[in-house]
């Protein structure tokens, strides 16, 4: 069956419990007279069902993949993290989200070497920095249409984890003046969650080059944890001493954490 | 190394409404009291670590999405770590029964007397859920997004609109038109999969 737009919204009014107790009644009783519209009100159920799932399991991936980081991290003799189980058994749909790091991980981080800090660190605040926070400050208005429609795919496609996807995307993204630094920043970010930290070094360089002050410390942080990744310490330690000293920046604890287990 | 939960919530419906809202943290303190034990569970019922891991995002996924359309309701009686491990070991009960079935082995244990609804018709919801899903990712990006946007993160038409720079109306209509053809397209994979 076909809906029109008001047929539409009458459904969810409906399926989300917002039509008032006269409307209700008389939308029930057109449900049990019109089989059309009463199977039409069942696929709706499904499809919010699904995508309501779909929802719950981003976030149990998320947590999944903080509890495994935890476990990793509370054994200070591995050698290896804890070994994620491959997804063979669950859905493919789960797959999307079961590579996306979460926050808060900090919890339960104990003794680590300065890499399995670094990994602590990224895993605390990488999703948060491609989210909202740099939704906030991107130009959207003064930008192209299509730049702006592949930078915000680019985003939620982060968001799911999808980092592949998201250098892809980014690569062959045309960047003004406007947007440069914001590419830059969020390849870097990327190529950095992907485990490809030699790769989001110089993209962090440059972001950093940036005139917004936000965008320079955020870009300032990730390259410290990218040279720490990279095995380059001499140049991790100097940016991890200034963060550390700077009380106005906002990944002054973290940074000092991670300096610790350098010093 | 057993990890300890943080004390986070005072009362079960403080837990219960974080849940519903889905707060990382209720995630991470239901995740991390439940699982040690139900990893210990299976291990001693003829599982092993993947089998503990697979029944327990499959329990955790029927009793979460059945908290949040209202088939679970918070009761007294039983403590919600202990109904979502309830959940979780009947999952791994029916898998362990389809297998006994195959192979004349015995049933492992008891199943406690918490109301934890039909689990067998919450495992055949999943089909629908991943047919909806795989629908989904058939879906053009803009529409695929939108869709998530709305439904997924619970962002208003307005919020989605600045993103996109789209009028609030047009992206109302937008909306509309994605769902439509996202339904024709779960129409076409659920004939195909015979749900």
């Amino acid at each position: 069956m076909k809906l029109s737009e008001n047929q539409f919204e009458l459904i969810e009014a409906y399926l989300n419990n917002e039509l008032s107790a006269m409307d209700r009644a008389s939308f029930e009783n057109d449900i049990q007279t019109d089989a059309d519209l009463s199977a039409e009100v069942d696929r709706q159920r499904e499809l919010r069902l699904g995508l309501r799932a779909l929802g719950i399991q981003q976030r149990l991936e998320q947590t999944r993949t903080a509890y495994k980081a935890s476990l990793s991290a509370s054994k200070p003799t591995a050698e290896q993290p804890a070994p994620v189980r491959p997804l063979l058994r669950w859905p493919y749909w789960a797959a999307a989200a079961s590579v996306v790091v979460v926050l808060g991980i900090g919890y339960y981080a104990y003794e680590q070497t300065a890499s399995r800090q670094a990994d602590l660190a990224l895993t605390e605040t990488v999703t948060a920095n491609a989210n909202d926070d740099l939704l906030k400050s991107f130009p959207t208005d003064q930008v192209s249409a299509q730049t702006r429609t592949t930078f915000l795919d680019a985003l939620t496609n982060y968001k799911a984890g999808r980092y592949d996807r998201v250098i892809e995307q980014l690569k062959v993204l045309p960047a003004d003046k406007k947007t440069v630094a914001y590419k830059n920043y969020l390849l870097g970010l990327s190529y950095l969650a992907n485990k490809q930290a030699a790769q989001a070094i110089p993209l962090l360089v440059k972001a950093r080059q940036t005139s917004s002050n936000e965008l320079h410390r955020k870009a300032e942080w990730f390259l410290a944890l990218a040279y720490v990744k990279n095995n380059q310490k001499e140049r991790a330690l100097p940016l991890l001493k200034q963060i550390s000293a700077d009380r106005t920046h906002p990944y002054q604890s973290l940074a000092q954490r991670v300096l610790r287990k350098i010093q | 190394m057993a990890i300890r939960p943080l004390p986070v919530y005072e009362t079960d419906q403080d837990f219960y409404q974080a849940l519903l809202r889905r707060e990382e943290r209720a995630y991470q303190f239901l995740y991390s009291t439940v699982f040690p034990s139900f990893r210990n569970w299976v291990l001693t019922n003829n599982g092993t670590e993947m089998d503990a891991e697979d029944a327990f995002q499959k329990g955790l996924m029927n009793f979460l999405l059945n908290l949040e359309i209202g088939k679970y309701q918070l009761q007294a009686s039983a403590r919600i770590t202990t109904v979502a491990f309830e959940y979780c070991k009947r999952v791994w009960l029916t898998e362990l029964n389809s297998a006994r079935l195959r192979h004349h082995a015995p049933m492992p244990t008891r199943i406690d007397a918490v109301d934890t609804g039909d689990v067998e018709k919450d495992l055949e919801r999943m089909t629908i859920v991943s047919a909806v899903q795989k629908s989904l990712h058939q879906l053009k990006d803009v529409c695929r997004n939108l869709l998530e946007w709305f439904y997924v993160e619970e962002l208003s038409l307005r919020d989605i609109a600045q993103r996109l720079g789209m009028k609030e109306e047009s992206v109302k209509s937008k909306r509309y038109q994605c769902a439509e053809r996202l339904k024709e397209l779960y129409l076409q994979t659920a004939k195909k999969e015979g749900l």
